[in-house]
């Protein structure tokens, strides 16, 4: 497995100065140090307020550090804003699934429009290309060429959840990062989506790096973990290391609260 | 005698021409002392039923049901005012939406203190008796795990996280002391070390105070770690009730083996990155269900007596309704 992203000493602040002589909140994240390989899945668990969310979109780029670089396939990607430079970088390497993925998508324009525009604005391809790549990547996810010409509002929860990992997946990145992707789905439909995002890390040896409460799911796909308290990462390491032996204060507090829900008579009785 | 017994409800919504049964011959009973799950995917009906016991639903809807009684009451040929009666006393209700639920002109210490029944505050004066209503509040809202009451007894509903909502409402239907508690969702979102929190607090109050708990979720991992008995419903149908360590074990519906099968914590056996068996499809939206069990076009099983509506059928106090159940040669 060769080395896919590389970040260090990413760090972003946030002050929140409500009134004048009120001692200012100070949310701090970082800083990150981070390694992803090709083909691995990373979960981020943590309390509410660890500044999972906001890892997420920094890593992707959607909000700009303060400070920091991060690597992505060997070239800078910059993801700190900085004066001097008038842009920053751009790459398609690196895409996101939003929290509320039906919510994140425009109700007013076709699938087959959601997922044009990102083509369009980051690729020179022509029109027809861009149909044929469209209805590749739905008939991938396990749509139909036709929802093409379907609106948000005739898609189930499923489907819609699909929509948006083909938006993250039509610019074929290398890492895809998802905010909270099974929270919002019912059972069947999740397992379905697990099933999906294996399917096509097989296929395509994606990266992927997803923030979930569930333990479950992260115990069943996840390759590493990584457990974050108050903007810092307290903990790394293995899925099966960290479930069985928790080092953090806060790792350990989150795997005692997941084990004392798993009913143990089941492990043995299971068939 | 069960606390709560509803015998084949149904509940039909007009939809301009047609006429659909959003809950379609429904029975679900709690006994006094008992957690009750109540499981079902969204759409199912599992907060249009938490709105028909609370008697929540618009008015044109119709309610018809064989049994719906409290303690031997019949609870639909109830006055509006012995129902509300009834709603504030006997019985607490979680809503799902925590934060749209409650009333945004006020602070959630005055929603709360409001919420508190006049024969449980002590006092002579009326000094002594919002003394009496305030410590009573920061009790309350300390037992459910919030710990900086000052700030949020004095904040309006939108200031608050979504979580602390949550926490609030859940203060709010404790306050009154019920004797039977519906929590419609109450851990949706929440992380694990809270909901395990809320979850303990829950078995501690049916433990200590025999609350009677209707909890309505579906998540498994939670119901499993809590609940004695499980009620399935699927698309406003019951599919399965019993014993929660019966069902856990051996279900007999198609419907409850997918369900708990989307679950890998119950499964250690399940090798890491494997794929999870699931059911084909969604659930059919309310203007679409198919006819006869209303599982038929998923169902791995579906054969073609399907189309018809499998009746209920009971082993000892297992009950489904299915026509070709799993599990059946073993028995």
């Amino acid at each position: 497995m060769s080395e896919l992203m590389h970040v260090s000493g990413l760090t972003f602040r946030h002050s929140d100065q409500k009134r004048w002589l009120k001692k200012p909140e100070v949310f701090a994240l970082g800083p990150i140090e981070l390694t992803v390989k090709r083909g691995e899945t990373i979960a981020i668990i943590g309390e509410n307020r660890a500044g999972k969310s906001l890892l997420a979109k920094l890593l992707v780029g959607a909000i700009p550090a303060d400070e920091g670089e991060i690597f992505l396939s060997n070239v800078m990607y910059n993801a700190a804003k900085k004066k001097s430079t008038k842009s920053y970088n751009s790459s398609n390497d690196i895409r996101m699934i939003f929290q509320h993925s039906s919510e994140a998508m425009n109700p007013g324009i076709p699938v087959g429009r959601i997922l044009d525009e990102p083509l369009k604005l980051n690729t020179e391809l022509s029109e027809s290309e861009r149909k044929t790549l469209i209805e590749d990547i739905l008939v991938k996810v396990g749509l139909l060429r036709d929802h093409y010409y379907f609106y948000r509002h005739m898609l189930s929860d499923g489907q819609q959840q699909r929509v948006a990992i083909a938006r993250a997946m039509v610019l074929q990145p290398k890492i895809l990062v998802a905010d909270e992707p099974f929270a919002a789905l019912d059972p069947s439909v999740r397992s379905q989506t697990v099933n999906l995002i294996l399917k096509l890390q097989k296929e395509l040896g994606l990266s992927f790096i997803f923030i979930s409460h569930n333990l479950g799911i992260v115990r069943h796909i996840a390759d590493r973990i990584i457990v974050m308290d108050g903007g810092q990462i307290v903990e790394t390491g293995k899925t099966e290391t960290i479930f069985r032996w928790p080092q953090h204060e806060m790792t350990k507090k989150l795997i005692l609260a997941y084990q004392s829900l798993v009913p143990q008579q089941t492990l043995a009785t299971s068939e | 005698m069960p606390m709560l017994d509803i015998k084949n409800l149904t509940l039909e919504i007009d939809n301009g021409s047609t006429r659909v049964k959003a809950l379609d011959k429904v029975n679900l009973t709690v006994n006094s002392g008992e957690i009750r799950a109540l499981v079902g995917e969204s759409g199912s009906g599992k907060s249009l039923m938490v709105q028909a016991i609370s008697g929540a639903l618009p008015p044109q809807w119709k309610v018809t049901a064989d049994r719906m009684s409290w303690h031997g009451k019949n609870m639909l040929s109830m006055t509006a005012k012995e129902r509300r009666e009834l709603m504030r006393r006997d019985i607490g209700v979680v809503f799902q939406d925590s934060i749209t639920s409650m009333d945004p002109s006020m602070t959630l210490g005055q929603q709360l203190e409001e919420a508190i029944p006049d024969e449980l505050v002590n006092g002579k004066w009326f000094w002594q008796r919002s003394l009496d209503r305030r410590k009573t509040a920061i009790n309350t809202v300390h037992k459910v795990g919030i710990k900086n009451h000052k700030h949020y007894l004095n904040a309006y509903p939108h200031q608050v996280p979504t979580d602390i909502g949550q926490k609030f409402m859940i203060a709010m239907a404790l306050i009154s002391q019920p004797k039977l508690l519906i929590a419609d969702d109450p851990t949706r979102g929440m992380e694990t070390t809270t909901k395990t929190k809320v979850l303990k607090l829950f078995t501690r109050l049916n433990q200590t105070k025999s609350l009677s708990i209707l909890f309505v979720s579906h998540d498994l991992l939670a119901i499993a770690s809590m609940s004695h008995t499980m009620t399935v419903l699927y698309c406003g149908q019951t599919v399965e009730s019993g014993k929660m360590k019966h069902i856990r074990k051996r279900p007999l519906h198609p419907y409850t083996k997918a369900l708990i099968d989307s679950a890998p914590s119950f499964r250690a056996d399940l090798p890491p990155k494997s794929v999870l068996p699931s059911l084909d499809g969604t659930i059919p939206s309310l203007q679409h269900v198919p006819i006869g069990c209303r599982l038929g076009p998923r169902c791995p099983r579906a054969q073609r007596a399907c189309v018809s509506t499998p009746g209920v059928r009971r082993i000892h106090d297992h009950t489904y309704s299915c026509h070709f159940p799993l599990h059946m040669e073993k028995l």
